[in-house]
């Protein structure tokens, strides 16, 4: 520390439990962490401010530290996912996490189209079809299997596009109802209020999903992650992020 | 008279030809209108794919939008045939 340099400027001296409790405080005279004084002049201001890096996810998430960065987009549990970005990212934000609902969650359309794919054979069995010419038969076959095609396609593009991304900055939740509804909305993590995980059902707790409801105070009051794998370390994340974002404010570090 | 027996009958009255070509052209006429509601439908999904693509840069996007063009194709390819039936 410098001689002659306010207490405040000593970071060693303060524990994060300690700059919590004066933490509104302080909160109104933000300080950056490393400062550099003119020395020689014997000026106690400081001349210029060196933010400090943002700290990564694995440094204070126990968590994520466990997580291995992921290149496989498919997932519906992506951590760290790796040559990913969204339009809206920031040059500093990092996707922390990138979720999708459980592929358990699909079975309902899969075993639907599973059946949709045999039911021409029930055609076959009551000879339905046959005053037909041998064209019009291949024609009615093509337009059951072009719809049963439709159906899947547009299936699997709606869960793939409707991702819930976690940034150290953000939460996004990108909706994707069908093909001519899509929404996207975000929330800063400091707005975020309050997050809760629930598993109910036989499916959710034999495969380990869930919902994870965020309340915040941006305009967006709540976002839902519906059937997303893991909910409990979701949660986790979250919190832990909650938790960074506040010490970044005590600290003065640059978001 | 079991129902699935019933259906069948109806085929089996002695229809004439102009019934069976009445019958014929109507499902025609569905099926061009299902084909081209389909290609409608395949154009679509490949404008959200760019859309999504642009949204959310990831490894898969290309490949994707590859299956939907050649849905596209597909589509147009099976309406082109129940154009010709």
């Amino acid at each position: 520390m410098v001689p002659g340099m306010p207490d405040v400027f000593d970071q060693s001296a303060h524990s994060v439990e300690t700059t919590r409790i004066h933490h509104k405080h302080r909160v109104a005279n933000r300080v950056p962490k490393t400062v550099t004084y003119a020395v020689e002049t014997g000026a106690e201001t400081p001349v210029s401010a060196v933010p400090e890096p943002k700290r990564d996810i694995t440094e204070y998430s126990e968590t994520m530290r466990h997580e291995i960065p992921s290149a496989n987009h498919l997932a519906a549990f992506v951590p760290k996912p790796i040559a990913m970005r969204f339009s809206t990212q920031a040059p500093t934000e990092n996707i922390i996490l990138l979720l999708r609902q459980h592929p358990v969650t699909q079975i309902g359309w899969i075993v639907a189209a599973g059946i949709g794919a045999f039911l021409p054979l029930l055609f076959d069995f009551v000879h339905f079809f046959e005053y037909f010419p041998l064209s019009y038969q291949i024609g009615v076959y093509l337009g059951w299997y072009l719809i049963l095609l439709g159906f899947i396609l547009e299936s699997f593009i709606k869960w793939l596009y409707n991702v819930y991304i976690i940034t150290d900055e953000r939460i996004i939740d990108v909706d994707f109802h069908h093909l001519t509804y899509r929404n996207i909305s975000a929330a800063k993590i400091d707005n975020i209020e309050d997050v809760t995980a629930k598993t109910a059902g036989f499916l959710s707790a034999l495969f380990d999903f869930g919902t994870v409801t965020i309340q915040t105070a941006a305009a967006q009051r709540e976002f839902e992650f519906n059937g997303v794998p893991h909910p409990v370390k979701v949660k986790k994340i979250i919190n832990d992020l909650i938790l960074e974002e506040e010490r970044e404010k005590i600290e003065g570090r640059v978001n | 008279m079991p129902l699935l027996q019933l259906q069948l009958n109806i085929f089996d009255l002695p229809a004439s030809v102009d019934t069976l070509e009445l019958l014929l052209g109507f499902v025609k006429f569905l099926l061009v209108a299902g084909g081209i509601l389909y290609v409608l439908l395949a154009g679509l999904v490949i404008r959200q794919i760019q859309l999504m693509k642009a949204t959310i840069e990831s490894n898969f996007s290309n490949a994707l939008l590859i299956l939907s063009i050649a849905n596209l194709v597909l589509a147009i390819v099976v309406l082109l045939y129940f154009l010709l039936l």
